[in-house]
């Protein structure tokens, strides 16, 4: 069975590439070509080993604060809201993995914007109906109190 | 503030497993950079710009302002053990601070990691009357203030951990019967992997004390903030569960084992001279027991709640009004405990 090249994934692997990375050897089945590419990369870069792109990916700077990529992934923190449109695919790919999303669905905001009155009803009513399943009557008082005012303003 | 307990922990009601229900809310105002990345100045700036915002809101009319750096050692311990903070406001020199209502149910931090965190508590499982709450306080800072915010990614947080709602819900768990019969591993296991963090009474980065767990949401991303408190509800009623089921069987096949916990706890708080914070949590955990199997019928959760805030070490050296080393503080917890319990009658 035809085995494909583990970086490129395209064409056949034909090379089993050595490496030795913090005294463990690492053994890669790779192409001509990027073995080429790998054995021309580490004789030109000392320690670590990134891959070309990798390097000028972390140098990415946020243009508002002047945060770069590498220490983003350092702190875990970005510096300003900018920094989420500067390191583009690099940071969603993140978020992707944090929340399995990377789409917005809870309430929206503009200024001025407030929480409408159907809105909290819907989420007393569901409680009530909790506090009423469970039992627990003197929330349930409580909470046809909060309703019956909420109502009261609607009209 | 010194010598009341939080509304949080003064209306607790006959049930004993959930001991509280928070909410949270992370918030940036627009075209600031974020605290990690601003300069000293620029973080009084916005500290001012905020705190002005909330004192003209006439619903939040009476918070207590309290600027970090007007705080001592002692004071910001207070704050953390009231659970009004996170260790982490304090990390900075200048620049961040919280404010509180009288009730401490509603607290907003000033610069600690975001701009803005918003938080509300309630005691028992009453995410809702919080949620409810938080929003209202939301919508009056985010009308004078204008938050950073993206149809795509929601509002947006300095850790993308909070991004899209910047909603985090918690509730901290009385489980005894889980630690007793050694279930919790299990517990742990399952709710860790169904997107549930646990951590210790304090939070972020301490350790479990006095059977309670702190559980919270993970994900803020993707969900509605309605879709969050149901799912998370859902999961945490399946704790409640388990701990009851638990429960049940002891009473049933160890009763005595139970007794005798309940007893000793009761035995060493209310003779002992000599008490770490630490003991004292655990031992409460067998009083808060013993209410549950109506062994104790004269002492209240709101009461215990009391002792478990001033037995805390800023605590105590508030009440005793001085500065204390550990081994003044262990006397003088056994002297507090013994006198309020006296005072009830047990």
């Amino acid at each position: 069975m035809q085995e494909f090249c583990e970086k490129c994934k395209k064409r056949e692997a034909e090379i089993e590439f050595v490496e030795i990375v913090e005294g463990e050897k690492k053994v890669k089945k790779l192409c001509k070509e990027c073995a080429q590419e790998e054995a021309m990369g580490i004789a030109k870069s000392p320690l670590p080993l990134k891959k070309k792109e990798e390097v000028k990916e972390e140098n990415k700077i946020c243009p508002n604060c002047g945060l770069s990529l590498f220490n983003f992934f350092k702190k875990t923190k970005v510096g300003c809201e900018n920094c989420y449109d500067a390191f583009g695919d690099s940071i969603m790919k993140l978020i992707q993995k944090i929340h399995g999303s990377t789409i917005h669905k809870g309430r929206r905001y503009f200024p001025k914007y407030k929480v409408p009155r159907e809105f909290k009803i819907r989420i007393l009513e569901r409680a009530l109906k909790d506090a009423v399943e469970k039992e627990e009557f003197e929330r349930a008082a409580k909470l046809r109190d909060i309703l019956k005012t909420l109502k009261k303003e609607n009209d | 503030m010194l010598n009341k307990i939080p509304e949080w922990l003064k209306s607790a009601s006959k049930d004993d497993i959930v001991i509280s229900s928070r909410v949270r809310l992370a918030r940036n105002i627009k075209g600031f950079l974020f605290p990690s990345s601003a300069s000293p100045e620029e973080l009084l700036k916005i500290y001012y710009r905020i705190e002005d915002a909330i004192k003209s809101i006439d619903v939040l009319n009476g918070m207590i302002s309290l600027p970090s750096w007007e705080l001592d050692e002692i004071g910001k311990k207070f704050l953390i053990e009231r659970h009004l903070t996170s260790f982490d406001l304090f990390k900075k020199d200048k620049g961040s601070g919280v404010l509180f209502d009288e009730s401490e149910r509603i607290s907003i931090m000033i610069n600690e990691e975001d701009h803005i965190r918003i938080q509300c508590i309630y005691e028992d499982f009453k995410i809702e009357e919080a949620f409810i709450k938080i929003l209202e306080i939301d919508d009056e800072i985010g009308s004078i203030l204008t938050y950073s915010y993206k149809e795509s990614l929601g509002f947006i947080t300095s850790c993308p951990t909070n991004l899209g709602t910047g909603f985090r819900a918690s509730v901290l768990l009385h489980v005894p019967a889980l630690f007793i019969t050694g279930k919790i591993e299990e517990v742990l296991k399952d709710t860790i992997s169904e997107g549930i963090i646990i951590r210790g009474y304090y939070g972020e980065g301490s350790e479990i004390v006095g059977n309670i767990l702190q559980c919270s949401t993970s994900s803020s991303l993707g969900k509605s903030e309605e879709e969050i408190i149901e799912d998370f509800k859902s999961k945490i009623y399946k704790i409640i569960e388990m701990e009851k089921k638990e429960r049940k069987e002891l009473i049933e096949k160890k009763h005595t084992l139970l007794e005798d916990k309940v007893y000793r706890a009761y035995g060493i708080l209310k003779n002992a001279r000599k008490l770490s914070s630490f003991e004292t949590m655990e031992l409460i955990s067998g009083i808060r027991l013993g209410i549950n199997l109506g062994i104790f019928k004269n002492i209240n959760y709101s009461l215990l709640n009391e002792i478990m805030i001033f037995q805390q070490p800023a605590h105590l050296q508030y009440k005793f009004e001085r500065v204390l080393n550990q081994e003044e503080r262990d006397y003088l917890r056994s002297f507090y405990i013994r006198k309020k319990l006296e005072e009830i009658g047990i």
